[in-house]
């Protein structure tokens, strides 16, 4: 049998190693600030060419912003900083908190009288589950008010519902925790809320008491849905809440440069050289502008006759082939628009207003019903023979 | 209509021992099985909030 015969190596000697280098940038033995900046450089190189990481963060952190964006959308990225928080400070809490229903108020007690920034701590974990409530309704609001939970973007919008939902519930399960009365008889009246709802309701408020009764297991079970399940669910969640939204930013990027989307875009005719020319982005950063427009300007165009969306050249006429405007971006185009038709006397695209008229009709009608529908006056049942007084008490 | 809530009650040694609980409807009938405070009761309504087994 013939010898079989290995290539040679290629050289080594003109491409040093990380880490391998016998002399600095002077010619000079390396010291040991060398040796300390080389460890570092050697230690990341190391990691990056077992990981590749470093192409994940280049591509992460100096991906192409699309026009238009400004503060609120950082919104999103803020409720996840405060849901990061909220895990840090909630591990360092579980270390002293005991969930047992003799020692649960105790251990409360420990951590913000005893533990060393056990106040801190607590205090930030307290605060920050407010916080989190308040910006994922602020990031929601955004996104309603700048239409982004549309077309293709409704999966989205559903999943940051669903997570909606689990921080509510994240909130509910952590009021227990202290075993005060006040978080005894809110988590109380909390479950038979639950209960009242027909059907489910009383399954749904023997999942949370573990029982027909509040017993020391109910403690228990807010704690592990509290510590294990909800966060873990949320951090899943979050994952499917960014992975289509970086898809989307990518594709807004390749058509601001001309080039044809490679994701979710992709064979929609948005693409393209022709493509960037009929988005209209939106360079203003106004919030209370973008909400008076969409509310106004689907009226006053109305009235004016002139089309919201011009997807045809610059006189309006409609272009061979144009893609309805469900099929844009709407949050970078600003208004409320949704089911486009098509004006049968102009040809143009048209959008029905009735997002934001169905919002404004609730904000009128609730005001309208607050202004008519004025509560029964109840009045204090005072012992026979005293005059019964007309202020409004409920005994 | 909310159950009244009612509890077994036992005298054993001149105490008196707290049973299971029970609830009665608006005729001060018993149920067999507790129910929760806003669970209705009475006509159709008492179907939409089947009893649960104890635990």
């Amino acid at each position: 049998m013939p010898k079989l015969k290995l290539p040679k190596p290629p050289p080594r000697h003109n491409v040093p190693r990380p880490g391998t280098t016998k002399t600095n940038g002077n010619g000079e033995k390396p010291g040991v600030k060398d040796r300390a900046a080389e460890a570092g450089i050697a230690t990341v190189g190391w990691l990056d060419e077992r990981t590749g990481t470093g192409p994940f963060l280049r591509g992460f952190l100096y991906r192409k912003v699309p026009k238009g964006t400004n503060w609120f959308y950082t919104l999103g990225s803020a409720t996840m900083f405060a849901f990061l928080s909220q895990a840090v400070t909630g591990v360092f809490l579980a270390m002293y908190y005991d969930p047992n229903p003799t020692k649960a108020y105790d251990s409360v007690h420990h951590i913000t009288n005893d533990v060393w920034l056990g106040a801190f701590v607590r205090g930030m974990h307290k605060w920050g589950s407010t916080v989190m409530v308040l910006l994922v309704f602020l990031h929601m609001g955004r996104t309603f008010f700048f239409g982004a939970y549309k077309y293709p973007r409704e999966l989205n919008w559903l999943v940051g519902f669903v997570l909606l939902l689990l921080t509510m519930l994240m909130s509910f399960t952590g009021y227990l925790l202290p075993f005060d009365q006040r978080s005894y008889w809110a988590s109380i009246v909390g479950i038979n809320l639950n209960s009242s709802g027909p059907i489910v309701g009383p399954y749904l408020a023997d999942f949370l008491r573990a029982g027909s009764e509040f017993s020391s297991v109910t403690l228990s079970r807010f704690y592990a849905i509290h510590m294990l399940l909800i966060p873990g669910a949320i951090a899943a969640l979050i994952g499917a809440h960014l992975y289509p939204r970086r898809e989307a930013r990518d594709d807004r990027a390749a058509m601001a440069q001309g080039r044809e989307g490679q994701g979710t875009l992709q064979g929609r005719g948005l693409g393209g050289a022709d493509g960037p020319a009929n988005l209209r982005h939106s360079s203003s950063s106004d919030f209370a502008r973008r909400c008076v427009a969409s509310v106004l300007r689907p009226r006053l165009a109305r009235f004016s006759g002139r089309p919201r969306i011009r997807l045809g050249d610059a006189d309006g006429r409609p272009r061979e082939g144009a893609v309805p405007p469900r099929l844009l971006h709407p949050e970078v185009e600003g208004g409320s628009r949704s089911s486009p038709t098509r004006s049968s006397r102009t040809g143009r695209w048209r959008a029905s207003s009735w997002p934001s008229s169905s919002l404004m009709s609730i904000f009128l009608g609730a005001e309208l019903g607050r202004r008519l529908i004025r509560p029964p006056r109840l009045t204090y049942l005072a012992p026979s023979g005293t005059s019964s007084s007309s202020s409004s008490c409920c005994a | 209509m909310r159950p009244l809530d009612r509890f077994y009650t036992r005298v054993a040694n001149r105490r008196v021992l707290v049973g299971a609980r029970y609830s009665l409807d608006s005729h001060f009938k018993r149920f067999p099985h507790p129910r929760d405070p806003s669970n209705h009761l009475d006509g159709l309504w008492q179907y939409l909030y089947p009893s649960r087994p104890t635990t």
